[in-house]
């Protein structure tokens, strides 16, 4: 299915400077903010706290860090002028986008684990419990897959792809499908909360989170495989239709 | 003999901005030069031939496909591109290999060796190419683009930043691959690079063809232009005067304190002009070609 040399370069490309340590640093943000909060708290206040701040926190600072991922895939490559290396060989261009998608989820799964072992560490030194945050990851690793699918296709259309990155999680995701209810199950984050909140029970701040979507690992998974899907088949038309330089 | 590279009625504009106008061509094996100035057109005629832009107007054949469609045939097909950029922190090894991976050749670590060999980078194979000097990142992405012994290769201004050493090995090694029945088309702005490797020559000067044929010819047309000449002079109206009277001038004009004189004959101007000065008792000051460039003899030849 995928090209294995393309992802493993892409994918080497993204991981091998500084970025990956600023993104996971990000991802990490709510599990930090776990960790201060909940010190010298009752063990089930500090769990209940972890929760609320990864339901909300971590949709904020894990879009922005999934973008910043997502986009640089092949912007980086259409910026830096090395994209005909790539481009000019014998890989079908659904292929070409399924790989590249595949190397950003991966990156970005990456940074998303080191920012939610954070949050696995600080609940395991303040509550004493090593299996509070496991069901967490879901949400992270879900994060990565939705979030990169949507954001490899807009780093390859747009040349200021972070601002419209930025404009989809802040204004779309953050504003109108809050304000429209019908809306919310497009939200990648909500999506990914879902998954979250069928595999634990969750406090009733954070499910207010989720709004109008209902939880559910089924649910959450085809949403994901569906907006995976429309990324690569949105990237192969542009690898396709669109001037690669 | 089979094109191996059509274009037909190949044109393509972005916004107002026509790169590329009506442009229909065939490329055989051997090479084949394209030549211009900067800004004729040449990069984005060779992103169209090879599907890396898609024409506004026409179609590009490379080995009887469209490549914008049969992604195939980029097996066979290989480029060098213009830009300077590489990956920093891949070493030239790895950075070939690559190309041989994604291209899924057979034998791949013989063929990268090979081709790093050719083009004398194994002893610095294995430094990252942010280390490299300009030349060598050329001469690695070379290596990367023949690693497959690709059908057609196409060069963007392969031998910016080389030094005259590996300058005569890269076209050397060009003239090899055409031999050898590849088809090899490379872009350049400077003639003399051009007459030292291409067998055939395609001059282009704002997007559209202006010449074509081999070097001997395009030179031969290049005499025939009109040279223009300006001189300056302590008496500019009565030496352009005594210039009008002259053997070997075609025209002279005064602009300013600034004598234009054309000439169909450069050899003829030189002789004449310091005898009338001389004669008249005025003292030239300066004697500057005025449209010496190579973008000057282009408008001239799109213009016959």
């Amino acid at each position: 299915m995928i090209d294995l040399g393309l992802t493993r370069h892409i994918f080497r490309q993204l991981t091998g400077g500084k970025r990956i340590w600023g993104l996971s640093l990000l991802s990490a943000v709510a599990g930090l903010a776990a960790w201060i909060a909940g010190t010298g708290r009752r063990a089930v206040d500090a769990a209940e706290n972890y929760h609320v701040i990864v339901a909300t926190a971590a949709g904020a600072t894990l879009s922005i860090a999934m973008l910043v991922m997502g986009a640089a895939a092949l912007r980086d490559e259409r910026d830096g002028g090395t994209l005909s290396y790539l481009y000019l060989k014998p890989i079908a261009r659904w292929r070409f986008a399924l790989s590249v998608w595949s190397a950003s989820m991966l990156a970005a799964g990456l940074a998303a684990i080191i920012g939610w072992a954070v949050g696995w560490v600080a609940m395991g030194l303040t509550v004493g419990s090593w299996t509070l945050a496991l069901p967490a990851l879901s949400a992270y690793l879900a994060a990565a897959a939705g979030y990169t699918a949507i954001f490899v296709p807009v780093g390859y259309l747009f040349s200021r792809a972070v601002l419209v990155g930025l404009a989809y999680v802040f204004v779309w995701e953050a504003i109108i499908t809050r304000l429209v209810s019908g809306l919310g199950a497009t939200s990648m984050w909500r999506t990914a909360l879902s998954i979250y909140a069928d595999l634990t029970a969750l406090p009733e701040d954070a499910l207010e989170t989720l709004g109008t979507v209902t939880p559910s690992v089924t649910v959450g998974v085809v949403k994901l495989v569906i907006t995976v899907a429309l990324g690569t088949a949105v990237l192969t038309w542009a690898l396709k239709r669109r001037d690669a330089l | 003999m089979t094109a191996t590279v059509e274009t037909v009625g190949l044109s393509k504009w972005f916004g107002q901005k026509v790169a590329v106008s009506e442009v229909s061509l065939s490329f055989y094996p051997g090479v084949t030069g394209l030549l211009g100035p900067n800004g004729a057109g040449k990069t984005t005629l060779i992103r169209l031939l090879t599907g890396l832009q898609r024409p506004s107007q026409g179609a590009v054949k490379i080995l009887g496909v469209d490549p914008r469609q049969d992604h195939a045939v980029y097996k066979r097909v290989a480029m060098v591109p213009e830009d300077e950029a590489v990956y920093p922190r891949l070493t030239a090894r790895e950075f070939v290999r690559l190309s041989a991976d994604l291209a899924r050749l057979p034998d791949r670590e013989r063929q990268v060796a090979e081709a790093i060999a050719i083009v004398e980078l194994t002893d610095d194979q294995d430094r990252t190419l942010q280390g490299y000097s300009k030349g060598m990142r050329q001469r690695a992405k070379v290596a990367a683009a023949i690693v497959g012994k690709p059908e057609v290769l196409v060069l963007d201004e392969p031998l910016n930043g080389t030094d005259p050493v590996q300058r005569a090995h890269l076209i050397e090694l060009f003239r090899r691959l055409g031999d050898q029945g590849h088809t090899v088309i490379v872009s350049s702005h400077v003639l003399f690079e051009m007459e030292r490797m291409a067998g055939r020559v395609i001059a282009m000067v704002d997007g559209r063809l202006a010449a074509e044929g081999t070097v001997a010819t395009l030179r031969a047309a290049m005499t025939d232009k009109p040279r223009l000449v300006r001189v300056k002079a302590d008496e500019p109206r009565k030496l352009a005067s005594l210039l009008l009277a002259a053997d070997g001038i075609d025209g002279v004009r005064l602009d300013g304190a600034v004598i234009e004189v054309s000439t169909s004959d450069p050899s003829r101007l030189a002789q004449a002009l310091p005898v009338t000065a001389h004669d008249a008792g005025i003292r030239i000051r300066e004697v500057r070609p005025a449209d010496e460039s190579l973008e000057s003899v282009f408008r001239y030849l799109v213009g016959q």
